[in-house]
C-alpha cells in the first residue's frame, strides 16, 4: 500500500493506493495517524479510490485509526470506497461506523 | 481442477485474487458473487499465512479450485496448528470496533458452504453456487 498525504484546510487527505492487508501497512498507517495527532491535525479523510481490495486485517487498520482519532476528539472518514470493499463493509456492518463519501467536495464540507 | 502453491507472503495475495476472479468470470458468475468468492479466498489465505504459517514464506499454502457446471469448490490448506472455528466467526465481533476476528465471519457470510478440517494442518473448504440470475441450477432450486 502507498500512502500520500495532502492537507486541505483543517482536513488531511490520505490517498491510499494498492491493497490494504496488514503487515507493514498497519505500522505505516498507525505512524501517519500518530504524527498527524502530534501536530494537532485530527480531521482525516482516507481516499480509497485506488485501493483495489481490503482484507479483514486491513479493516482492523482502518478501525484502529478511527478509534485512535475518536479517542483524541478527532474524526476519520472515507472517500471513494469501491463496490467490492463496500460489500465487506455491509457484511461486517462497519458501514454503520464509517462515514463514507463518493464526492470529495462534499466529504471535505462534512467535517 | 486448478491448483496453486502460494508462499506465505501477504503481498502474493493479489495472485490468488486474480486467479479466483478469472475463474468466476469464466464460470459467468454475477459480479457480486465474483467479488464474494475473491474476498473469501483472500480471507482464507490471509488466515493460513498469518495464523497458520506465521508468515513463514518457506511454508506454502495450497489453493485448489474445483470447477463444476454451476458450483465452484475452493480448498485452502496450510500446515499450521489449527483453531476452533466455533470461537471465531460464528457471529460478528460483539464490539464493532474490534480490530480482529472478522475473517471467518466474512467467509461464512459470502460463501454458500464453509467447513474446516484439522486432521493435517488446517483445511478450509468453501463452496459457491451460481445464483439463479447467473442461470445456475442451484439458484433455480432456491
Amino acid at each position: 500500500m502507498k500512502l500520500k498525504r495532502e492537507d486541505n484546510g483543517e482536513v488531511t487527505i490520505l490517498r491510499m493506493e494498492g491493497k490494504l492487508m496488514g503487515g507493514p501497512d498497519a505500522d505505516e498507517f498507525r505512524k501517519v495517524v500518530k504524527d498527524l495527532l502530534g501536530t494537532d491535525r485530527k480531521k482525516i479523510l482516507v481516499d480509497m479510490g485506488k485501493v483495489s481490495w481490503v482484507n479483514s486485517t486491513g479493516l482492523g487498520i482502518l478501525i484502529s485509526g478511527y478509534t485512535t482519532l475518536q479517542n483524541s476528539g478527532g474524526t476519520l472518514k472515507l472517500l471513494h470506497v469501491n463496490k467490492r470493499i463496500d460489500q465487506i463493509f455491509m457484511v461486517t456492518k462497519l458501514n454503520t461506523i464509517f462515514e463514507s463519501f463518493d464526492d470529495e467536495t462534499r466529504a471535505l464540507a462534512s467535517f | 481442477m486448478i491448483q496453486l502453491s502460494l508462499p506465505s507472503r501477504l503481498e502474493l495475495l493479489g495472485v490468488v485474487d486474480k486467479l479466483a476472479d478469472g475463474i468466476t468470470e469464466h464460470m459467468e458468475f454475477e459480479d457480486v458473487d465474483r467479488d464474494a468468492v475473491a474476498i473469501s479466498v483472500i480471507e482464507a489465505c490471509t488466515n493460513a499465512i498469518q495464523h497458520g504459517h506465521h508468515s513463514e514464506a518457506v511454508k506454502s499454502v495450497q489453493v485448489t479450485f474445483e470447477i463444476e457446471k454451476d458450483t465452484l469448490t475452493i480448498t485452502i490448506q496450510d500446515v499450521g496448528g489449527g483453531f476452533d472455528p466455533q470461537r471465531a466467526g460464528a457471529l460478528p465481533p460483539p464490539d464493532l470496533l474490534a480490530t480482529r476476528g472478522r475473517g471467518i465471519y466474512i467467509m461464512r457470510s459470502m460463501m454458500d458452504e464453509v467447513d474446516f478440517d484439522f486432521s493435517r494442518g488446517t483445511r478450509v473448504r468453501m463452496v459457491k453456487h451460481r445464483s439463479k440470475r447467473d442461470g445456475g441450477e442451484a439458484g433455480e432450486k432456491a
